[in-house]
């Protein structure tokens, strides 16, 4: 029933954006791993360019999302759903179209800068690793080209980094690494899984600015997950909001700022430390987040949920598109009118 | 043969301590590098050399240890020497004859000046020079091992890659159950099989015999596969269990999925990436496995009969002849220590932050 009506919204949505044409598009992405379900219904869609956050608590299912996008679930899960990106759909797509798609269309940078990159291999190896997996360039060329991609993401004396190994920097210097390594093939989508988490504040600044950078400079789409909404708020022009495997809201940051159209979100930024205005009006979320194994019945965040109503207890509410534009999923959106935090 | 169990069931312990302390480095061209120079404090070099300066500790103690249990075992080397019907006239003569009578400490230390200059006294039983013996029965036995530990390098280490790669799959698992068979077999029941089947029925390789390597290099490698297949299996278990738990672990680790992200081949992925990282984790464990193989050749020795050290030293237990049996003691505890040494060499060498000095 509410696959259904999912559907009819999404063909509608499909044909008043055809004007410019998306990048990428997930359309009703189910993943189980070992026979549970952890990801239903997730949508969204990036347009070329796109700085886009994908935010929601611990388990939501915010990797998985990300790691479907380049095939890297582990080799036990089960797919299904559309991700079309570029015209292809890579989950009809076979392992070695899905290799050639990744570093060169689609690259996946990781949270624990040290431990995502080999220990032993110089960092210079490992970029050009890269090259060489998608193009025939002679070695010096491909030297050139991992160093020319080391002075542009802002390492200083790139020639050093390329014979050094990960215990020999520090973990910003290997984030960095990390998006040379990513970027170095040119690719059009960057997925960044926290990658601002296990660095220092400072470091995540110019990590932001870095990444704000990039995306321009190189014409790059970032899919920017993290918990850390400050974060997404100063980069993304749109978020996403994912809850219990779900998408449960996609919003313009504007709008999410202004006035959140769904009741997690909007608990979501007022327990994160961005509210402007009111610092002291601090509030967690209450109860712990819903595992996508063991979802609840009916809407899986009202259990949690301030607004919660008897009828969302029944009925599941599907992704549709909110009052002031975006998509979300909420039975109350139309008759809801929640806080924003912006000034 | 207790000292060198002592020797190596220790070394592990301080492989992965050394090994992994940051610090350590090794001089040379990279010091430059803000690496640390030669010898100086935590420097590869230096921890080579303090391993070579705990060699001679080391050697008098397993020789005074093996010493004392020789002492302690009843009996004496007169009476193994006269049979049950001795005078004790004609004992004491024979214990006074061979030195047997004076003060330990004393006996200790004549053995210990010899021992140190390579000269071990002679045999109670024949009179021979010891280091002749062993010269003449360690080729056969480091060559048993030699062997032994190629073709278990050469067997385990793909089937364990490719194991270690399906471990979620049907036939990574029964690469595993296969490999806990091997384990549960004994050597010496293995070797009965192996005759059986390869020596009786199929009548491929002989089952007795030794030439030596000098005499007719070809011939001698095909006395010595027999007696060495056992060793391959029993240590191919092992081997394989380990790099494929070792590789499974790689496999599924966070710079293997960056490496994939970024579409690097699975072949490049599996060998310079997962394999390399599992490099130290193999060493080790071929290296402990030398030493296992090192003490198994005594039985196998036995049954393929093969004039190796193994079987010096249980005819020389046997016969109570003290300085067979210590001077082939001590040289099993040198092997140990010089195969401690390589691996811990080794390990240094495919660690970076060792190898550079840098941390
Ligand atoms: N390989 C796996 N096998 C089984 N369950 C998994 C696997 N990977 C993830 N999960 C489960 O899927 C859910 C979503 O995981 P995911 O890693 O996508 O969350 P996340 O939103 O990225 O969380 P975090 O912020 O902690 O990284 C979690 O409940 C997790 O336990
Ligand atoms: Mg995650």
């Amino acid at each position: 029933m509410a696959i259904a009506r999912l559907g009819s919204h999404e063909d509608a949505r499909d044909s008043s954006c055809s004007s410019s044409p998306s990048l990428l598009e997930v359309d009703d992405l189910e993943v189980s791993i070992g026979g549970t379900q952890l990801l239903s219904e997730v949508s969204l869609t990036m347009r070329a360019g796109e700085l886009v956050g994908l935010v929601g608590e611990s388990g939501s299912g915010k990797t998985l999302t990300g790691l479907s996008l380049l095939g890297l679930l582990p080799p036990t899960a089960a797919v299904t759903g559309r991700i079309w990106f570029e015209g292809v759909d890579l989950i009809a797509a076979d392992q070695s179209r899905l290799r050639d798609v990744r570093g060169r269309a689609i690259s996946m940078i990781f949270q624990e800068p040290r431990a995502s990159l080999h220990p032993a291999r110089p960092l210079g190896k490992q970029i050009t690793d890269v090259i060489h997996a998608h193009e025939q360039v002679p070695a010096a060329d491909a030297r050139r080209r991992a160093v020319d991609m080391l002075g542009m993401v802002g390492l200083p004396d790139p020639r050093r980094v390329m014979d050094s190994y990960i215990h020999e920097l520090s973990g910003g210097m290997c984030q960095r690494a990390m998006i040379a390594m990513a970027l170095v093939c040119g690719p059009r989508l960057l997925v960044a899984d926290e990658p601002t988490t296990a660095l220092d504040v400072t470091i995540q600044a110019q990590m932001i600015a870095l990444l704000r950078r990039l995306a321009s400079e190189l014409d790059l789409s970032v899919l920017l997950i993290t918990h850390n909404l400050g974060v997404v708020v100063d980069l993304c022009s749109r978020i996403v909001t994912m809850y219990c495997g779900q998408v449960v809201n996609d919003d313009s940051t504007s709008q999410l700022l202004d006035e959140p159209q769904h009741p997690y979100p909007s608990a979501l930024l007022r327990a994160s430390d961005i509210s402007f205005d009111s610092p002291d009006d601090w509030s967690g979320i209450s109860g712990a987040p819903a595992s996508p194994a063991r979802p609840p019945r009916g809407c899986r965040f009202h259990p949690r949920c301030p607004h919660a109503q008897e009828r969302c207890a029944e009925n599941a509410p599907p992704l549709e598109p909110g009052r002031h534009g975006g998509r979300t999923r909420c039975l109350r959106s139309d008759e809801l009118t929640l806080q924003g935090v912006s000034r | 043969m207790t000292g060198v169990r002592e020797v190596g069931d220790t070394a592990p312990t301080e492989t992965t301590r050394d090994t992994a302390e940051p610090t350590a480095a090794r001089g040379g061209e990279k010091t430059a590098r803000g690496g640390r120079g030669w010898l100086e404090k935590g420097s590869l070099s230096r921890f080579v050399l303090t391993r070579l300066l705990l060699f001679p500790p080391t050697v008098v103690g397993a020789g005074l240890f093996t010493f004392l249990l020789v002492k302690i075992i009843p009996g004496g080397p007169a009476y193994a020497k006269l049979g049950e019907e001795a005078t004790p006239e004609a004992i004491a003569r024979i214990e006074r004859q061979l030195g047997l009578d004076r003060p330990l400490p004393e006996q200790f230390l004549a053995w210990l000046g010899g021992a140190l200059t390579g000269d071990f006294g002679e045999s109670f039983q024949t009179g021979t020079a010891v280091s002749g013996t062993i010269a003449a029965a360690l080729p056969v036995t480091l060559e048993l091992v030699v062997i032994a530990i190629i073709g278990t390098v050469l067997v385990a280490i793909p089937l364990g890659v490719y194991a270690g790669k399906r471990a979620h799959l049907p036939s990574g698992r029964w690469i595993r159950s296969a490999s806990g068979l091997g384990l549960a077999v004994p050597d010496f029941f293995a070797a009965l099989v192996l005759i059986t089947i390869f020596s009786v029925w199929l009548n491929l390789l002989p089952r007795l015999g030794y030439t030596p390597l000098t005499e007719d290099p070809v011939a001698n490698v095909y006395h010595l596969i027999l007696p060495a297949l056992p060793l391959i299996l029993g240590g191919s278990a092992i081997v394989m269990r380990q790099v494929g738990a070792a590789m499974a672990d790689a496999m599924s680790s966070d710079y293997v999925r960056t490496a994939r992200a970024m579409g690097i081949s699975e072949r490049t992925v599996t060998w310079r990436y997962a394999f390399r990282a599992v490099l130290p984790t193999i060493l080790n464990v071929v290296g402990l496995l030398a030493l296992g193989q090192l003490g198994a050749t005594l039985i196998l020795e036995e049954i393929f009969v093969l004039p190796g050290l193994g079987r010096t030293l249980v005819n020389a237990i046997g016969q109570l002849d003290y300085p067979v049996v210590l001077g082939v003691v001590l040289v099993y505890v040198c092997i140990a220590l010089v195969v401690n040494l390589i691996v811990d060499l080794l390990a240094g060498l495919v660690n970076p932050a060792i190898r550079r000095g840098t941390s």
